[in-house]
């Protein structure tokens, strides 16, 4: 399984160049099965790492191009009325596939926003009272610009909680960024060989849910969230959500790091990626350097 | 973890089914124990557990063999095994930690079933495990990570339960049970209503316990006859027992009965009961009859104590009614039976002479005793074992003694019930087996009922005491029962064992499962005072309230939160390394900040290394330290703080 990882790993280096922690991450999130939220600049390659998740993952794949006039039916798929067979039948929209990229997703108006959400959420799909069970494993990635982009719709704390982890990619190394310029850099439609299969992965999955969590690292993670809790900068600490999803995540990350124990490190590096999006300081604060306050002050129980 | 817990409740549950397995039917057993195993397969190799649609046409095929093959009448029986599949399926369905939690209380349950069919030493002691085993797993799936630690935990959990329990067992009055479920289960005990010769055969492998008689000042001496039964017509291949209510007895002379004992009998669904010759019991579940047998109340499948009065029995004369009811026969049938009859009695003056005519005949004519007869079928089967086979066991002689006396007119009748009993080493009790079944003929000569048993003539050395004890029948005897301790009896050291088993069984149906109402209120009067009845509420409230109390202040002291063994030598290193401000400045995590000081004191790096790789193992990957590592550990932590200090 190990060995599976670390191919996983070195292919998808492959295809966005001198982003390591940022691909970690990414796996981390879909071993956790959890959704990705992609927070950068048009053009810092969100699309091609989700392109190259889906592809070395050997998943289904849908992208969904999110604009202000894209209505739910567009994502879920509608009933249209069959002339021949006299009823009313099911198109299943792009949502049902194993991997679906919501590309700019606060481009889209709320109410189209939060029909995603809802399916992402329950994992599956109500339409004229019917319930469609969405295929598993079922993984999202979305990207969104930065807010203060014009043309966008914000989304609202309660829908950002519903993403397991938020990651910007940032500029690249200057050496990588210099093999893109040279056109050296990976071909955006190259074929990329299915490196695990749909079952390896879900076996991982399980797999991280046995990763051993020892009681200091737990009450590690309590103190993280309930500094959140007693803190004036901050208006909206961390929910419960949020610390099982800590938990989880660092659990993945120990996986990933190849052991079946978790360590106050493992919680260390994923708590940026998992609580800066949940956390909404006050103006004067950004969330990330919150974040940073937060680990800063915290001690780690031995 | 969630794995360990799985295969150990597997374990359980195939222990629970061999326990329950004489009384589950067997294509439920087995479908249940494949069930087990396949859980048991799918612990051990990690495999998923089976969709839910697939465990709910499981669920719905079990439910119909249920119906199928359990009777609807034997509610208790249909209650037990619902609860046994129903545990068993969601074990199989229960994947993670929560689930089997929920499995987990689920076997509490399940494994108290088993109190409902066997209620022995043995049997305690295997549920006894079962609990153990469980609190393992339940202690694995609360995250203690070694099946050693989870035992400890287990064991000792179960230790503070025990005493607690004894302490209700004695102090909680004990009160009728507020509902009961309705009676009886299968029968299993070696006597039968219809006597068939053929039948009997099958008791004689049985070494099931039936009840143990314990002599209160002398001990009657051997032979015992256990009655138990009266089989008084002869339908023409087998003596039945005479069906319709069973006559009381009112006025009972009480001193007349010279020999007292109290029969302590194990589990059994019939109603009657055992007695020494003409008996009698004050006990109030007992009804005492005409004939001098006993009877219970109420047939339910529990063990049961009852103080036994007995004498001989005395002369009677036969009324003119009961002279015919005694002699009556069919008319046709076994015709060579009757004529071998009217010959014997032709040369004898009255019924005793008859009869000692009958023992020369079976003596004479080379009758033999034996535990595998030929089996006959077909009609006149007592004129084939006269005339053709000659082999047989009690059955035989006693229907065919009992036929021809009838046939002459002599009233006659089948007693069946025990011969002999096991002496203990020579305590004062017998301990009677289904081995020990047996049937005879009771005859009137016209002032009181003899005994009349064909047995004694052909093997003399049965009436000696239990079967067990006869040489001469042993190997054939032994061949014939299951793989059990007595069949191992050969090897004195073996036999001691045995003997020191019962003993302690013995001990345990008498002070533990014997332990009712009325021994309590002895107890308990003892300790407190004749005045004691009146405040029982009152006691049942303080018991309730000390255990309470107890099980309170035992769990706010596992409060206490205690630092690990690690964690307290790593605080006392840092507590040094922060005097002398070698630590990190920033909030570093324990690991961080050992590499920090590895990296800047460079003199402590080889203790660094080692005391966090410790570190890691006790803590984080929560392997316990063996003690030579503690050892290890302190040693490292102390010559770092010299180094530092």
């Amino acid at each position: 399984m190990q060995e599976k990882l670390k191919q996983l790993t070195l292919g998808l280096a492959d295809v966005i160049y001198g982003k390591e922690q940022q691909i970690k991450l990414a796996l981390c999130a879909m071993l956790s099965r959890g959704h990705l939220l992609l927070e950068d600049l048009p053009g810092m390659g969100k699309t091609t790492l989700s392109h190259g998740l889906a592809q070395t993952l050997g998943m289904s794949y849908q992208r969904i191009q999110f604009t202000s006039d894209l209505l739910p039916a567009d994502i879920l798929g509608a009933s249209i009325f069959n002339t021949k067979e006299q009823k009313f039948t099911f198109h299943k929209g792009p949502i049902f596939s194993q991997i679906v990229l919501a590309d700019e997703i606060n481009r889209a108006g709320p109410k189209t926003q939060s029909a995603l959400l809802e399916a992402m959420e329950e994992g599956c799909v109500s339409i004229d009272s019917e319930r469609y069970t969405l295929p598993a494993p079922f993984f999202v990635i979305a990207t969104q610009n930065p807010q203060h982009q014009s043309g966008t719709f914000p989304l609202p704390e309660s829908q950002l909680d519903r993403f397991f982890m938020r990651i910007s990619l940032g500029f690249p190394p200057a050496d990588a960024e210099k093999l893109l310029i040279k056109g050296l850099g990976p071909q955006r439609h190259k074929i990329i060989e299915p490196i695990i299969t749909c079952d390896e992965l879900q076996h991982m999955q399980n797999q991280v849910d046995t990763v051993n969590i020892a009681n200091t690292v737990v009450d590690y993670i309590l103190a993280l969230v309930t500094l959140t809790r007693h803190d004036r900068d901050i208006t909206h600490p961390l929910s419960p959500r949020a610390s099982i999803a800590l938990a989880q995540g660092a659990k993945a990350w120990a996986f990933l790091e190849g052991r079946d124990y978790v360590m106050p490190e493992d919680v260390q590096a994923v708590f940026a990626s998992i609580c800066e999006h949940r956390v909404n300081p006050h103006d004067n604060y950004s969330q990330a350097s919150v974040c940073e306050d937060i680990l800063r002050r915290v001690k780690v129980p031995l | 973890m969630t794995n360990f817990a799985s295969s150990a409740l597997s374990f359980i549950y195939i222990g629970i089914l061999m326990l329950l397995a004489s009384e589950l039917p067997t294509m439920l057993l087995s479908l249940l124990l494949l069930l087990c195993l396949w859980n048991l397969l799918m612990a051990s190799k990690g495999l998923t557990r089976p969709a839910t649609l697939i465990t709910n046409i499981l669920a719905a095929a079990l439910l119909a063999v249920l119906f199928i093959t359990v009777d609807l009448k034997q509610s208790v029986l249909l209650f037990v095994t619902m609860l046994l599949q129903a545990s068993i399926l969601k074990l199989l369905q229960a994947g993670n930690a929560k689930q089997q939690q929920t499995v987990i209380v689920l076997t509490f349950f399940s494994i108290s079933t088993v109190f409902l069919y066997q209620q022995s030493l043995y049997s305690t002691l295997l549920v006894g495990l079962f609990f153990i085993t469980l609190t393992i797993a339940l202690a694995s799936l609360n995250g203690l990570p070694t099946t050693r630690l989870a035992t400890r935990k287990s064991i000792y959990s179960l230790s503070i339960a025990v005493p607690l329990a004894a302490l209700m067992l004695v102090f909680v009055p004990k009160m009728p049970a507020f509902w009961q479920l309705p009676g009886a289960n299968s029968a299993k005990t070696g006597l039968n209503e219809r006597i068939d010769p053929f039948d009997i055969a099958s008791l004689a492998k049985s070494d099931e316990l039936v009840f143990r008689a314990e002599f209160n000042d002398t001990q009657a001496a051997p032979p015992y006859y256990w009655r138990a039964m009266l089989h008084t017509s002869f339908d023409g291949k087998a003596w039945v027992k005479e069906q319709g209510p069973a006559q009381v007895r009112q006025d009972i002379d009480w001193p007349a009965y010279s020999g007292s004992a109290q029969i302590y009998l194990e589990k059994s669904a019939n109603r009657w009961l055992y007695t020494l010759g003409d008996g009698v019991s004050r006990a109030s579940e007992v009804r005492n009859l005409y004939d001098g047998l006993l009877q219970r109340k109420d047939p339910s499948a529990s063990s049961f104590k009852y103080p036994l009065r007995y004498r001989p029995q005395l002369p009677a004369t036969l009324s003119r009614y009961e002279y015919q009811f005694y002699t009556q026969l069919p008319q046709q049938g076994n015709p060579h039976a009757r004529r071998l009859a009217k010959r014997l009695g032709a040369s004898s003056k009255d019924a005793e002479a008859f009869a000692s005519e009958l023992y020369g005949y079976y003596r004479n004519q080379g009758f033999t005793y034996t535990l595998t007869p030929t089996p006959i079928t077909g009609s006149d089967t007592l004129d084939i074992f006269l005339t053709q086979t000659q082999r047989g066991f009690c059955g035989h002689y006693a229907s065919v003694s009992a036929f021809m006396m009838r046939s002459v007119g002599i009233p006659a009748r089948v007693v069946s019930g025990y011969l002999g009993g096991e002496n203990v080493g020579g305590s004062n009790y017998l301990s009677v087996y289904q081995y020990d079944a047996h049937a005879w003929v009771e005859y009137h000569d016209g002032a009181r009922w003899q005994r009349f048993d064909a047995t004694s003539v052909v093997a003399p050395e049965r009436l000696n005491g239990s079967l067990s004890q006869v040489d001469q029948l042993q190997q054939e005897f032994r061949a014939n029962l299951e793989l059990g301790l007595l069949q191992l009896s050969n090897f004195e050291s073996l036999n001691w064992l045995r003997i020191q088993l019962e003993k302690i069984d013995y001990t345990w149906t008498k002070w533990v499962l014997g332990f009712n109402q009325e021994k309590q209120n002895n107890l308990l009067k003892g300790l407190l005072g004749s005045q004691f009845a009146q405040y029982s509420m009152a006691l049942v409230v303080i018991v309730i309230a000390l255990v309470l109390f107890i099980v309170l202040m035992l769990s706010s002291r596992q409060r206490k939160v205690r630092l690990s063994f690690g964690a307290t030598q790593l605080a006392k290193l840092f507590n040094a390394a922060d005097a002398s401000a070698l630590l990190s400045p920033q909030q570093l995590t324990p690991v961080a900040q050992l590499a920090y000081l590895a990296t800047h004191t460079p003199k402590l790096k080889a203790q660094m290394e080692q005391i966090s790789r410790l570190y890691v193992q006790a803590t984080y990957e929560q392997k316990p330290l063996t003690n030579k590592q503690r050892l290890e550990l302190k040693k490292l932590v102390n010559q770092s703080i010299k180094i530092i200090g």
